[in-house]
């Protein structure tokens, strides 16, 4: 079995999902620290030819506390704001009639935990999309105790029974290759490999911004396809 | 293909790139920044940065580049490497 474990990320861009293609199961390490500046509540898309954030309104973020410790604001004025400046910088996409819809019952249910709504709309997304893969919330299934870094990667890897683990490659320099083979558990990284990639898209950024862009100006299929331009290669 | 349109028309640099990806500011990017000091780094977002430069630069990293990026200066190296041919 496949797995990755990776922060979960609001509405994310398109590598995200590749490496949920990638594997039979995704752990979203919800306990780890919230970082600010990052991904794990806001993402870009296109307004009026320039990048724009859609943050999530949260309550007492900080990066000493982890993810599923925070909580969102619920703000039905941020919800019907959120909606409406995508409507309007959206409205000529082609697949706007499908979007729109779907992001307004995904920013319905963003109140409470955001740890809960972070999986939540990772699974509407990936269903949408036709990503089969198993999601789980790390903070539910895996106890932490004292673990941290690698050790904790691998500690998940084998409460899992995971034969491989995928990692994107920015974690290359994270993982020691010879400790996850003395586990019997192979450490493959993600190489994308968007060199052919032929989606439309909102601009210079490519498939940077949320999957949202992508998502508008693409069938649902081409996107899939996308989501497997990949190759993996060992560690 | 590669861009149904084509929004942003001001030049992409490099300084620009990694402050957008990690929401720092332009002037703290420089040579000896490593990747790793960033608070906003993760392997996720590495793997953004590469996208980003990748396409702003029409350029194909292999993944032992990839993983040997630890500062901006590796990142600007690589892509000199790729210039010079």
């Amino acid at each position: 079995m496949r797995l990755a474990i990776m922060q979960p990320y609001f509405l994310p861009y398109l590598g995200y999902f590749q490496l949920m293609s990638a594997v039979d199961k995704i752990a979203l390490l919800d306990d780890a620290n919230f970082i600010n500046g990052g991904w794990i509540n806001r993402n870009r898309i296109a307004v009026q030819g320039e990048p724009h954030w859609l943050t999530l309104p949260l309550a007492k973020a900080s990066q000493n506390r982890p993810i599923n410790e925070i909580e969102i604001v619920d703000d039905p004025m941020w919800k019907r704001k959120t909606i409406r400046t995508v409507e309007l910088n959206y409205q000529s996409a082609p697949f706007a009639g499908q979007i729109l819809p779907l992001l307004s019952e995904i920013l319905r249910e963003a109140r409470g935990s955001l740890s809960t709504f972070l999986f939540y709309q990772l699974r509407r997304l990936a269903d949408y999309i036709g990503i089969p893969t198993q999601i789980e919330q790390a903070s539910m299934r895996y106890p932490k105790d004292a673990l941290t870094g690698q050790r904790r990667i691998l500690d998940i890897c084998v409460r899992e029974g995971a034969s491989t683990y995928v990692n994107s490659p920015g974690g290359r320099s994270l993982y020691d290759a010879e400790l996850f083979a003395s586990a019997g558990i192979e450490l493959l990284f993600l190489d994308p490999n968007l060199s052919a990639l032929t989606l439309r898209h909102s601009g210079q950024e490519g498939p940077c911004l949320s999957i949202l862009d992508l998502l508008m100006f693409n069938p649902v299929t081409a996107v899939r396809e996308a989501t497997e331009m990949f190759r993996l290669s060992p560690g | 293909m590669r861009s149904g349109i084509s929004i942003l028309s001001q030049p992409m640099s490099l300084e620009r790139i990694f402050a957008e990806v990690f929401s720092i500011s332009e002037q703290v990017v420089n040579d000896s920044l490593a990747l790793r000091d960033i608070s906003s780094w993760d392997s996720m977002s590495h793997m953004m940065l590469i996208a980003r430069v990748e396409g702003a630069f029409s350029v194909e990293f292999t993944g032992d580049e990839i993983a040997d990026f630890r500062t901006v200066r590796d990142v600007r190296e690589a892509l000199s490497r790729r210039e010079a041919k």
